[in-house]
């Protein structure tokens, strides 16, 4: 097999188990839900301030949203010692890293298609900037978020307070990342130019490069028994 | 003049900081040597 | 207790050395250097809070290639420098954090400004906080020191991205108070050289007294495991 199809065959066998039973798709989608419910508490939503942290509140429940696949994506391959069986495929190592960051994207991608127009609607938010833009920044956003999310989570899987210590080793990671989505985001919502936006682009667009190549380098070295 | 206070507080606590992570490594290898010579007695005399 | 002596004859004389110059700096910077015109006294805070600042960074530095050496060669060594440079490296990243809002505050009359410096500062922080704890989470030994130093060059490659988006960050947002901008006198800048040195004296010291921690450490354990054995004899 090449190893395209050993990354597809990866995929499908996540994706499908899923789709059975929708577990964590389900649960990241209400988790996000009620993170922005929790935010107009919060905040006035009927508040002028509002339309200015938006962006930050729809990125903060994606990401919290988000930690909860990944901290599911490897723990889960540990129940059974299924994770050995993984190690045995006749697969490049990072086939398995590739299979569960193409697996945590789609998965986020579901949730936030699905939360971001509800979002817009409970905030009576006036979109004025461009879709196509917009879900540019998310799709770098998300990749970034889940290339270095999926890589930590597999070292967290190995320790003992798995769920508690990624978001505490994961979150300083990506500010950079939280920055420029946020920022970008911002930008796209009023309608600014491309040429604002473009630095924020760029940020996300190195950040992307560089944590899927370092995660790519050192894979090998978090899963040897 | 009274920025002097500020002065005064920013230099104890880099001494405290520093200070107390010596005391910190300090009390470790003391307590770790201990614990070395002691096993070693007990083995010498195992042996 | 005679095998220690010898040993930590080397980290005595580096610890004299660096009260040496410690006391050096400390003249210089009460002494030596003059009162800045616009700030006064207070400013006599920048030479160690700069000096913590560039070895916290040197620290973080020596994380990233002992991780990088230790998952090469596996030797345990590195991986020990790793550790306690991470740990020395928060002790002096702890020092800029509460330096600089005590220098803040009299200044701008805020204590803190989410200065790109100050705020990369921070992320720094939690970073190697974040090392530290995923280290104490592993089980094995060996597990401890193959994730960490995973984590170790994940880290520091992320500094240069963080402070980068952190400067732009506040470049958009109409910064209310400026910082930096120092015109250094030479004996200025000499006492912040002798303060930076005094320090990279105290930070190999720490560092020589960290690791053989650490070497004492895995010799109880050996001992232990030979107790063990002849016991079950």
């Amino acid at each position: 097999m090449t190893f395209f199809k050993q990354i597809k065959a990866l995929v499908w066998k996540d994706l499908k188990s899923e789709f059975r039973t929708k577990e964590m798709l389900s649960s990241m989608l209400i988790f996000a839900f009620l993170v922005i419910v929790i935010f107009s508490f919060a905040f006035d939503p009927t508040d002028e301030t509002l339309k200015e942290v938006f962006p930050g509140i729809i990125w903060v429940a994606f990401i919290f949203a988000g930690i909860l696949g990944l901290n599911r994506s490897f723990v889960a391959e540990k129940q059974n010692n299924s994770i050995h069986g993984l190690m045995l495929c006749p697969a490049d190592r990072s086939a398995i890293y590739f299979g569960k960051v193409i697996t945590n994207l789609v998965l986020m991608l579901i949730m936030e298609a699905i939360s971001l127009p509800i979002f817009i609607i409970l905030f009576d938010y006036s979109f004025s900037g461009s879709i196509l833009k917009l879900i540019l920044v998310i799709l770098l956003g998300t990749f970034g978020f889940v290339a270095i999310g999926t890589f930590l989570a597999a070292l967290t899987a190995n320790t003992r307070t798995s769920e508690v210590l990624l978001p505490i080793i994961l979150f300083p990671v990506i500010v950079p990342l939280v920055i420029g989505a946020v920022e970008s985001t911002g930008a796209i919502f009023i309608g600014e130019e491309m040429s604002e936006i473009l630095p924020w682009l760029k940020v996300l667009g190195i950040y992307d490069l560089i944590f899927i190549t370092v995660p790519f380098m050192l894979f090998d070295f978090v899963l040897e028994v | 003049m009274k920025n002097l206070d500020y002065l005064f507080a920013g230099y104890l606590i880099i001494w405290i900081i520093i200070f107390s992570y010596t005391m910190f490594v300090g009390k470790k290898q003391k307590n770790l040597e201990e614990e070395v010579e002691f096993i070693k007695r007990t083995l010498d005399k195992l042996n | 207790m005679e095998t220690f002596d010898k040993d930590n004859r080397y980290s005595n004389i580096l610890g004299w050395l660096a009260f040496l110059v410690t006391s050096v700096a400390l003249y210089m910077v009460f002494e030596y250097a003059p009162t800045e015109r616009v700030m006064g006294h207070i400013q006599r805070l920048f030479y160690f809070h700069v000096a913590a600042a560039w070895i916290a960074f040197f620290a973080f530095f020596v994380v990233f290639v002992g991780s990088i050496i230790y998952l090469k060669k596996r030797s345990t060594f590195w991986d020990n420098i790793a550790l306690a440079s991470a740990e020395i490296g928060v002790a002096f990243t702890t020092i800029v954090l509460i330096t600089g809002p005590i220098w803040a505050r009299p200044i701008w009359n805020a204590w803190w400004t989410w200065d790109p410096r100050l705020t990369t500062t921070l992320i720094l922080w939690f970073i190697y906080i974040a090392y530290i704890i995923l280290r104490a989470s592993a089980d094995e030994s060996e597990k401890k020191a193959r994730f960490a130093a995973i984590f170790g060059i994940v880290g520091f490659v992320d500094v240069p991205i963080v402070f980068m988006s952190i400067r732009w960050w506040r470049t958009i947002h109409p910064q209310v108070i400026e910082g930096g901008g120092m015109n250094l006198a030479p004996t200025m800048v000499q006492t912040l050289l002798v303060s930076i040195a005094a320090f990279t004296f105290i930070y190999f010291y720490l560092l020589l007294r960290r690791v053989k921690v650490e070497v004492l450490k895995n010799q109880v354990k050996e001992m232990k495991e030979e107790l063990r054995k002849l016991q079950y004899n």
